[in-house]
Order: structure tokens, then C-alpha cells, then sequence
């Protein structure tokens, strides 16, 4: 036990790593690639500081607001995403974020996961890479390799991992235990 | 008001905090802007010391400065006048609940002194 109810396979491990993602404009990409991927929406939001100054404390406000402004952006709803990576650097962490995101109801993360519909061939593969519980949390590179996942996936290219016909990919950061979270959207 | 006067405050188990004079919002600890309305125009208040646990958890991986306490309970409780704070919550860990109600204490951890909790029976 880690901090109940947290086990230590709740909580995901600080590691090292790193990632990298090149942008370019339409026009510079299409001389490298037939398939860029294409960011869609993005969206920031801030929250206190402190757990205890939150207005819920079992949902985070910023990836509401984040990702609101991404969804809008884009022109798209929870429901129009093919999958997404979310920011798992705990269990209870991975199911308030699919809810704030609109995946599924206040309350229902957990059962979603447990039920498999979060899985790769579920109806929202959340997490296809691993997220930060089992691949890994090099603090900073984690959201970049959240990129190249998105990258992976809208290309058809992520092997064994591949989600089928992935039109949309959400990518969904948190700094600060919800401090700050950004969300963007993805699409091929 | 600053974090020296709250710790000077603790050390006699006064939780001081600060209420604002424009809009009456209450914050534990002493802020230097108000969270609500941005007024600087803020005014010590002592709390009463009293609050409900609103969430807990037993910390298993303690902070080396509380070793000697391992396994120990923190918790967020909303005090009696309104707003929440986080604290060590001392008594046997099995039998701290949500919903108890609960009283400040000021706990020595060697290196200095940290707002804690007590059960009220």
C-alpha cells in the first residue's frame, strides 16, 4: 500500500525518457510526408494550487475547461474521438480524467476500465501506449510521447497497438496534481 | 500576516487565516490576495479550530520526517466557518473516519511545526 487506497501498481513510475516531435507548417510537412498528422485543437487551462482550494475533488476543473477549448477548436465532441491518451499517473487519476472528458459519466470511469471498454479493441481505447502507469513517466517528455503516439496511431503505424479506423486522437496532460492541464486534438 | 505569524499562531493551536473585507470570504491560511474577489484589503481571523474530515488517506511511503509516525493519516477538513484545509490527522488510523469531527492541534516534527488534526469524541 502506497497511500490508500493506492497500491504501487496504482501509481505510475517516475522514470527518465525522453521524446520528440518536429512541427511544421502544411505546406513544409507535405514536402516530407503524404500523411502528416494534423493538430486539430488545443486547449490550456489552470487551476489552485492546492488540493483543498478545489471546487470537486474527484474531478479536474482544468481538463474541463482544456478541453472544452480543444473539442471546439477542432469542431468535434467526446464521442467523435477514435482514442486518447490521458494522464494515468494514478489509477483514480485515469478515471476522473475519461469522465472530465466526456467519455464517460461522473462516477463511471472505473467500471469502463474494469469492463473493458477502455482496451485497445474496446469502444474508447484509452492509454493504447501504455500511458504513464506502465510505460513510464519521464515528467515533461510524457506529454511529447503522448504526440508520437497520436502520431503512430492516425498513421496506422503502432503495430500490435493499432486502434482500427482512428480518424481522432485526443492527447490530455496534467501538471501540478491538476494545476494545469492542456488537451489537443489530433486527426489524420 | 505572513507564514511566520501562522506558524507562531500554530504553536499555540490557533489556526489563523485571513477574511476579506470586501467580500467576506474566509481563507485558512492567511492569503495576501483574496482567492474570491482579488482585494488586497484582507484582515486576520482566528478559526474557531473545529471542522469535519471531508477525505483521508493513510500515507505508507512517510516523509523522512515523519518516519516515526508510519503509517499516518492526512486528511482535508472542511472547518466549521467554511473553507478546507489539509493537516496530519493524529489518532489510531483505523478509526479516523470521514465525517468525524475533528479539532487543531499543532504537531512538533523535529525540524519545525505542522498543522494537525485531533478526533473530537
Amino acid at each position: 500500500m502506497v497511500a490508500e487506497p493506492l497500491r504501487l501498481f496504482d501509481c505510475c513510475p517516475i522514470s527518465d525518457g525522453a521524446a520528440v516531435i518536429v512541427l511544421a507548417s502544411v505546406e513544409v510537412a507535405k514536402k516530407y510526408t503524404d500523411t502528416p498528422v494534423f493538430v486539430a485543437g488545443i486547449g490550456q487551462a489552470s487551476d489552485t494550487m492546492a488540493l483543498h482550494d478545489r471546487a470537486e475533488l474527484t474531478s479536474l476543473r482544468a481538463t474541463k475547461i482544456a478541453s472544452k477549448q480543444a473539442y471546439d477548436m477542432a469542431g468535434i465532441g467526446p464521442k467523435d474521438v477514435s482514442f486518447a491518451c490521458v494522464h494515468d499517473c494514478f489509477t483514480s487519476a485515469e478515471m476522473i480524467a475519461t469522465e472530465d472528458l466526456g467519455f464517460f459519466k461522473p462516477g463511471e470511469g472505473g467500471k469502463a476500465a474494469s469492463d473493458g471498454r477502455t482496451s485497445i479493441r474496446g469502444e474508447k481505447p484509452i492509454n493504447t501506449d501504455g500511458g504513464l502507469k506502465a510505460k513510464g513517466h519521464p515528467v515533461g517528455a510524457t506529454g511529447a510521447a503522448m504526440v508520437v503516439e497520436m502520431f503512430m496511431q492516425l498513421r496506422e503505424q503502432a503495430g500490435d497497438r493499432q486502434v482500427a479506423d482512428a480518424e481522432y486522437g485526443l492527447a490530455h496532460n496534467v501538471g501540478a496534481t491538476g494545476g494545469t492541464v492542456t488537451t489537443q486534438v489530433y486527426r489524420r | 500576516m505572513s507564514v511566520h505569524s501562522f506558524i507562531e499562531g500554530l504553536k499555540k493551536s490557533k489556526l489563523l487565516g485571513c477574511k476579506c473585507v470586501e467580500c467576506n470570504r474566509m481563507m485558512a491560511p492567511p492569503r495576501m490576495v483574496c482567492t474570491g474577489c482579488g482585494s488586497t484589503d484582507l484582515e486576520e481571523y482566528c478559526f474557531e479550530g473545529k471542522g469535519t474530515i471531508k477525505t483521508k488517506t493513510i500515507i505508507y511511503v512517510p516523509l523522512k520526517k515523519f518516519k516515526d509516525l508510519n503509517p499516518y493519516t492526512v486528511g482535508i477538513v472542511e472547518l466549521n466557518e467554511g473553507p478546507n484545509i489539509t493537516g496530519l490527522i493524529l489518532g489510531e488510523n483505523e478509526s479516523i473516519k470521514i465525517d468525524d469531527k475533528v479539532e487543531v492541534v499543532c504537531f512538533d516534527e523535529g525540524e519545525g511545526n505542522v498543522l494537525a488534526f485531533k478526533l473530537l469524541d
